[in-house]
């Protein structure tokens, strides 16, 4: 079967002043139709640049290589993609704030899709009651400073649903929502997934909010995907140390502990070139001699990849992780 | 834009602030426009001379005396406040349009464009604007062209940087990108996303430069370069009124008066307009 969205080898390479960055290098992502994956990572390292990339929305100057199917067709890299839409991080900035809603929907049905407007409006209303939004018709016509956050995050889906996407992009769309609105964001999602078989790719730095929606899980670590694999497999046994830490930094609500564990020392730079070996072994502590040489993601056992030189055996022999 | 996220009692307290600073700064301009409009239909004409009542002091008939001419003083100054504001209103039209295309095209292409936009803002700007309007005159020969194409020529460039810069930041907003993503045309998202979420600011900004431009037309008309006499000019008006200025103050005073309630009055309109629209 031919997944939705197929990456492959992704790179993104910025010329700056002080040389050049390289804020993604060499990442593959698959999504299928009907499944939720999810890219987690800290700040700072790559997983917005990635998914703009992707979005057809690439920072300016940077220059992209790899390739990237669309439902088995290779689409130009950089360019916007049929069938792909985005969910930008900030609602409020993710709506034009001199357009009505009804305005913002309707655009893309409208000028992509040669819609009239009276079947615009008919589908605008139909997205927003979709999205859970109550008197739809009468909201059409609202300025999206009249909105609450959670709402506005509701009609940037709607307005993304209009051109029929089959693949859905989300950058962190729950940061700037309380954790209730959250919630009922992530399942309004995952019925989506399931009532229109979308694909959809959704990038956080909150790995317990993955596990609660994702099909699998791709950990990234400047600019790299240091390890993939199912849900389960990754959060309850981490084949690298950085999930580890990851995991381990989140507050848990059935132990006690009085202080999180933090992860010391900061990510690399991204400036090339890029010291070779894992670029995480100068804050593990678990880092031995071999992690100089340590190489890309190495292959596990169903589809749980590491690029953990130390860990990969303890995958490869299912044994647990910790 | 975090304003809405503020609540409702902290916006309530800051949507009546700035309704209270906008309130006066509106009535003195509302009722300056009046002045200016109405009063020149009620007085006599401003060129009408009367040789037998010349340089008069003020009296009920001619609240601010007469000139040299016997002309009514109180009509020439309301009549050339009304005629610096008009000839400054319309000086600025071309350059609006004109700093706004560049700068929205330099804003939008970086690099090159931008690049010799910036260099030809910054050669306009280098040059000493009333010399080189002066120089211009020498060619163009004084009065009212000569202002309008000085005007141009240098205004523009505040423009240019104004709507430059609101670009670049509105490229920075996730629905610009989006429009980007949609695979919309750059004219359709210039038109659309951009531009209407920045044209305030160079509007806001030619409120108060409409000031800049009266002063430099009257400046010019005194100087002899702009407006000649019989013309009711308040730079002009000012120039004349000089040689009488140990008899009669009032016909050098007024006009200068009469520039500064302009400037003034736009002044405070301008800046309080802008911080409304920053607060928003």
């Amino acid at each position: 079967m031919t997944a939705l969205l197929d990456v492959e080898h992704l790179s993104v390479r910025i010329p700056t002043d002080a040389g050049e960055m390289v804020p993604v290098e060499d990442v593959s992502v698959t999504v299928a139709a009907g499944e939720i994956v999810g890219v987690v990572g800290e700040s700072g390292c790559g997983k917005t640049t990635m998914l703009r990339a992707i979005a057809g929305v690439p920072a300016r100057r940077s220059v992209l290589t790899g390739t990237m199917r669309v439902h088995g067709v290779e689409v130009e890299l950089g360019r916007s993609a049929p069938d792909v839409a985005m969910i930008s991080q900030d609602p409020m900035t993710g709506l034009n704030p001199v357009l009505t809603v009804g305005e913002q929907i309707m655009e893309v049905p409208r000028f992509r899709g040669g819609m009239t407007k009276a079947d615009a409006r008919a589908l605008a209303v139909d997205l927003l009651t979709e999205v859970g939004i109550s008197d739809a018709e009468h909201r059409l016509g609202y300025y999206p400073h009249e909105l609450s956050g959670g709402l506005r995050q509701r009609v940037l889906i709607a307005a993304a649903l209009s051109g029929s996407p089959r693949l859905l992009l989300c950058d962190e769309p729950t940061t700037a929502l309380d954790v209730t609105v959250q919630a009922k964001f992530v399942r309004l999602l995952q019925g989506l997934v399931e009532a229109r078989g979308i694909g959809i790719l959704y990038v956080t730095h909150d790995l317990p909010l993955l596990g609660t929606m994702c099909d699998r899980i791709n950990v990234m670590y400047a600019g790299q995907v240091v390890e993939r694999g199912a849900r389960g497999s990754v959060l309850h046994e981490p084949a690298h140390p950085y999930t580890e830490a990851l995991l381990n930094a989140a507050p848990r609500i059935e132990t006690r502990v009085h202080r999180l564990p933090s992860i010391a020392g900061h990510p690399p730079r991204l400036l090339a070139p890029l010291p070779e070996g894992c670029r995480f072994a100068p804050r593990c502590s678990s880092a031995g001699p071999e992690c100089v040489t340590a190489g890309p993601l190495m292959d596990g056992p169903h589809g749980h990849d590491t690029s953990c030189v130390r860990r990969v055996d303890v995958v490869r022999t299912g044994r647990s992780a910790s | 834009m975090t304003v809405h996220a503020v609540p409702a009692v902290g916006g309530l307290a800051r949507g009546t602030r700035t309704r209270r600073t906008l309130r006066l700064p509106v009535i003195a301009f509302v009722v300056l426009m009046a002045v200016i409009f109405i009063a020149p239909l009620l007085l006599p004409s401003p060129t009408a001379q009367n040789l037998d009542n010349i340089l008069a002091p003020p009296s009920l008939a001619y609240p601010l005396g007469t000139d040299q001419l016997g002309r009514d003083e109180l009509s020439r100054v309301v009549s050339g406040m009304r005629l610096d504001l008009v000839v400054s209103v319309l000086a600025l039209v071309v350059p609006i349009l004109v700093g706004s295309v560049l700068g929205a095209v330099a804003g939008w292409y970086s690099g090159k464009v931008d690049g010799t936009v910036g260099v030809l803002a910054d050669t306009v700007q280098a040059f000493p604007y009333y010399l080189f309007v002066i120089v211009l005159a020498f060619f163009l020969g004084a009065g009212v062209v000569s202002i309008l194409v000085a005007v141009a020529v240098v205004a523009w460039v505040s423009y240019m940087r104004i709507v430059r810069a609101a670009v670049q930041s509105a490229l920075q907003q996730d629905y610009v990108r989006a429009a980007i993503g949609a695979g919309y045309s750059d004219w359709r998202i210039l038109w659309r996303h951009v531009l209407p979420n920045v044209f305030k600011q160079p509007l806001t900004y030619a409120i108060t430069d409409v000031v800049v431009v009266i002063v430099s037309t009257a400046t010019l008309s005194y100087l002899g370069v702009g407006f000649a006499p019989p013309t009711p000019e308040l730079g002009a008006m000012v120039a004349d009124g000089q040689q009488f200025m140990g008899t009669r103050p009032l016909l050098t005073v007024a006009p200068g008066l009469a520039i500064v309630i302009i400037g003034a009055t736009l002044a405070v309109l301008g800046n309080s307009i802008a911080h409304r629209s920053e607060a928003s």
